[in-house]
């Protein structure tokens, strides 16, 4: 192996480990919170980060580090959950628009034109403050509003390789048009998107975190990291761990999914250096 | 490259949402009915923060006979016409309007324009207009034009059916105002800033920028959104302003601490109590404080297809509640404790009320016939879990919400925060079993029209009646009040409302706010500067410019 496949490979490795770390972390949180994220103390309100709580308590008196650990659960959890959601109905699409071309290929390109019009974080504002707030909601207007890439991008990648050799081949040979893409053009295009999807956690976390402090996102009190600068930012003098330790934790999280998503490319691009 | 690209990338949106998260402005302001104009409270989403640039661009001048300060007012800036709506409480702020009436900081009635009042009858006032008053164009006050200012008022707004008014008269020097009922508390219904006069004689099309009134102050400049310019209204009757200009800023409650503290304004009023220990430990800034007349309080609907119909059950929600802690996190000092609907001095002494007890919260839950029998930790009855509903808006703070939904579950009661956009028509269209509000009750220094408007029964006249309650006792003390004008009575009468309320817990009371003025003592003299209870009052002729 290259000296740069091996540095490729480490990089890889070590951001793999690290959003695993935080995966963990936040299936863990039941068991690693030292206190109930929901439990108030009137006592110990605003306290500052100390032993008995290392990040500080809130306006309520709850247990920061605690809330930080159960949120990376509801945040990850929507970051996850919207950037599958979008990825498997804009690769499906994407595919299904360069495959067939004609008149489909012209049908979902117009939709995606349409929707790419809008500002997207702007239009999902706009779709929850119509369809609600909450979790589902919340989910559902970020889908709607960003499978329009992945479905551009897969569009372009299928076009790129449906008039290979080895794909008139498989036709000869008289394989159906779902074994041609099921066999023979996701498997080459996925390893792409992979780059793709794996940079969309973090701006996907970016986005449900500025619609939770916009109030758009959970209910109170659940622990979710938008929510929590959402309350932190009046306490920002009083109290500025309220807002510093979820923002430093979901400035890490999206860091570390990004440089994710490079070291996938790194990974599949040998010819490029990796600086 | 591409890494280090997308590590600053990411590293200045997250930056960015943290100094949005710091921002201030636009939060609609105080209890949410800080999200949208409610009956009796008039407020309004202060717009956007303008103080950065406006501020800048209007330096105070020093102290002297062409003073100039800044100011932020509670709530930010609206429409001027005092007869619009609930805009007269801005135009009374800004020290531009006057009534025949007015009422002093210690909440009592005193005469303004009208020097004296008589009541011949019970449907029959006689006003006394002030002679030698000019409005700020230079015309003379008439009691003509007191009457077609009166006339304007019954055209323009819906909340003129507070004055019961049949007709307005002229008779020689006075105003004889006819009600078609009787109506005791008409002089201080008078003080409500929507009764401000203003000169009618003149095009009153920009009205809502221009007003023409009587008081220390006018507009000679208004740009919407952003700030009033003002200058001494050199016809005041009472006094010409020793402070001659005043630019009011539009300035957001949670940035007014930061704009005094940056020298962008001189006097702030409504600052966001959780800023204003910014303050503690610079001599520049003095505050003037007293208790404010707006209570923060709950709705239960009443309504019999909501289980909050039950009393039992409104009990229950009551005793679960800690109005000490509440209010500490409301105003981090700031708030106290209130348990009715009036100020102490108001009819209030005396009264009981459910106060904290869980045990007593247990009681009524299963007199009411709740009982946790999934051991979920949450009460049921008939199988079914009671699961209550409470509006939110998405731009309010939520801290005092999570606390009672916290004492809630302690007791048993599930209920759930429900974020929207914009809570007020969750309530006007009954959308809700709980709703938090904040309300200026002692308007125009008597309680009777807020009792009238926000409990009477819907069919005697309860214009605001939004919980549906209904009490033939409640609307007698209603009908008693009309007729009583004497002090010690209608004292009387206030505080049996005031029981009847606390035992049929259609509200509860939690806490008051203080009402703050920041004064910068380098700017204005703080011992000229008085807090008003009443948070429409605001600035006045007595401010003087510091030595």
């Amino acid at each position: 192996m290259s000296s740069y496949r091996k540095k490729a490979w480490m990089r890889f490795s070590l951001f793999m480990f690290l959003a695993v770390l935080f995966v963990l972390f936040a299936l863990l949180a039941g068991f690693l919170a030292p206190k109930d994220p929901l439990a108030t103390d009137y006592g110990h309100m605003l306290e500052k980060p100390g032993t008995d709580h290392l990040f500080g308590t809130d306006q309520l008196g709850r247990d920061i580090f605690s809330r930080i650990l159960h949120g990376g659960k509801s945040s990850l959890l929507i970051a996850f959950a919207v950037t599958g959601i979008v990825a498997a109905v804009g690769i499906f699409l994407g595919t299904a628009a360069g495959y067939a071309g004609g008149v489909l290929d012209g049908i979902i390109m117009r939709i995606c034109d349409t929707l790419m019009a809008f500002p997207g974080i702007i239009f999902t504002v706009a779709l929850v403050s119509f369809i609600g707030t909450g979790l589902p909601n919340l989910i559902l207007a970020m889908s709607l509003t960003s499978w329009t890439g992945y479905a551009r991008i897969s569009r372009a990648l299928v076009l790129s390789v449906k008039n290979n050799v080895y794909i008139e081949q498989a036709r000869l040979g008289g394989a159906t048009g779902l074994r041609v893409l099921g066999i023979y053009i996701i498997p080459n295009i996925l390893p792409s998107l992979l780059v793709n999807i794996s940079q969309s956690i973090g701006s996907n976390l970016l986005t449900m975190s500025a619609l939770s402090l916009l109030g758009l996102g959970s209910p109170p009190p659940t622990p979710e990291w938008g929510l929590m600068l959402s309350e932190g930012k009046n306490f920002l003098y009083n109290a500025p761990w309220m807002l510093s330790f979820p923002g430093m934790v979901i400035l890490v999280c999206v860091v570390i999914f990004n440089l994710l998503g490079d070291s996938i490319q790194d990974l599949m691009n040998p010819r490029e250096s990796i600086y | 490259m591409k890494k280090l690209t997308s590590v600053l990338m990411a590293a200045l949106l997250c930056a960015a949402l943290l100094l949005t998260g710091c921002a201030g402005g636009a939060k609609p302001a105080a209890g949410d009915d800080s999200a949208a104009p409610a009956p009796s409270e008039n407020v309004t989403p202060a717009p956007a923060d303008t103080s950065g640039d406006s501020a800048s661009e209007t330096e105070a001048k020093p102290a002297g006979k062409d003073a100039h300060i800044r100011v932020a007012n509670l709530y930010g800036l609206s429409k001027l016409d005092p007869h619009d709506g609930w805009n007269g409480w801005y135009s009374c702020r800004l020290g531009i309007s006057e009534c025949l009436t007015t009422v002093d900081e210690n909440v009592v009635l005193q005469p303004q324009l009208a020097d004296s009042w008589e009541h011949p009858d019970e449907l029959t006032y006689r006003f006394h207009i002030r002679t030698g008053v000019k409005f700020s164009n230079g015309n003379d006050l008439t009691p003509e034009l007191v009457k077609a200012s009166f006339e304007r008022l019954l055209t323009i707004t819906s909340r003129a059916s507070d004055l019961k008014l049949a007709s307005v008269e002229v008779d020689g020097e006075y105003v004889v105002f006819t009600n078609t009922e009787p109506c005791a508390a008409f002089p201080n219904v008078l003080s409500e800033p929507m009764c401000s006069i203003v000169d009618t004689s003149v095009d009153d099309s920009n009205f809502n920028e221009m007003p023409v009134c009587t008081g220390p102050y006018k507009v000679v400049e208004y740009v919407a959104d952003e700030k009033v310019e003002l200058e001494a209204n050199e016809f005041y009757w009472d006094g010409v302003p020793a402070i001659r200009y005043i630019t009011a800023l539009n300035i957001g409650e949670d940035t007014k601490v930061d704009a005094m503290l940056a020298d962008q304004i001189d006097v702030g009023q409504g600052a966001n109590a959780i800023t204003l220990s910014k303050l503690e430990g610079q001599d520049r800034v003095e505050t003037v404080e007293t208790l404010g007349s707006r209570v923060g309080l709950l709705q239960f609907n009443c309504d019999s297809t909501h289980a909050t119909s039950d009393l039992n059950l409104r009990l229950a929600l009551c005793y679960a509640l800690n109005r000490e802690v509440i209010a500490q996190i409301d105003g981090n000092g700031y708030s106290a404790p209130a348990a009715t609907l009036f100020t102490a001095s108001y009819g209030s002494e005396g009264v009981t009320y459910p106060e904290f007890s869980p045990e007593k919260a247990a009681e009524m839950l299963t007199q009411a016939g709740y009982a946790d029998s999934d051991g979920n930790g949450y009460v049921d009855k008939d199988g079914q879990e009671l699961i209550l509903d409470m509006p939110l808006s998405s731009t309010e703070s939520t801290a005092i919400q999570e606390a009672m939904q916290d004492m809630w579950k302690a007791a048993g009661i599930h209920v759930e925060l429900r974020m929207v956009e914009d809570k007020m028509p969750e309530r006007d269209e009954g959308r809700y079993d709980i709703y938090d509000t904040f309300y200026q009750t002692l308007n125009a220094g008597d309680g009777q029209t807020f009792l009238r408007n926000n409990f009477a029964s819907p069919e005697y006249i309860g214009r605001n009646n939004s919980t549906n309650y209904a009490s033939p006792a409640f609307d007698a003390i209603l009908n008693e009040l009309d007729k009583t004008t004497d002090p010690a009575g209608r004292l009387a009468l206030f505080m049996k409302a005031q029981q009847l309320l606390a035992d049929d817990a259609p509200w509860m009371f939690l806490y008051t706010r203080k009402n703050v003025y920041m004064v910068n003592s380098g700017a204005v003299d703080p011992t000229s500067v008085t807090a008003h209870p009443i948070d429409y009052y605001f600035i006045t002729n007595k401010w003087q410019p510091a030595a």
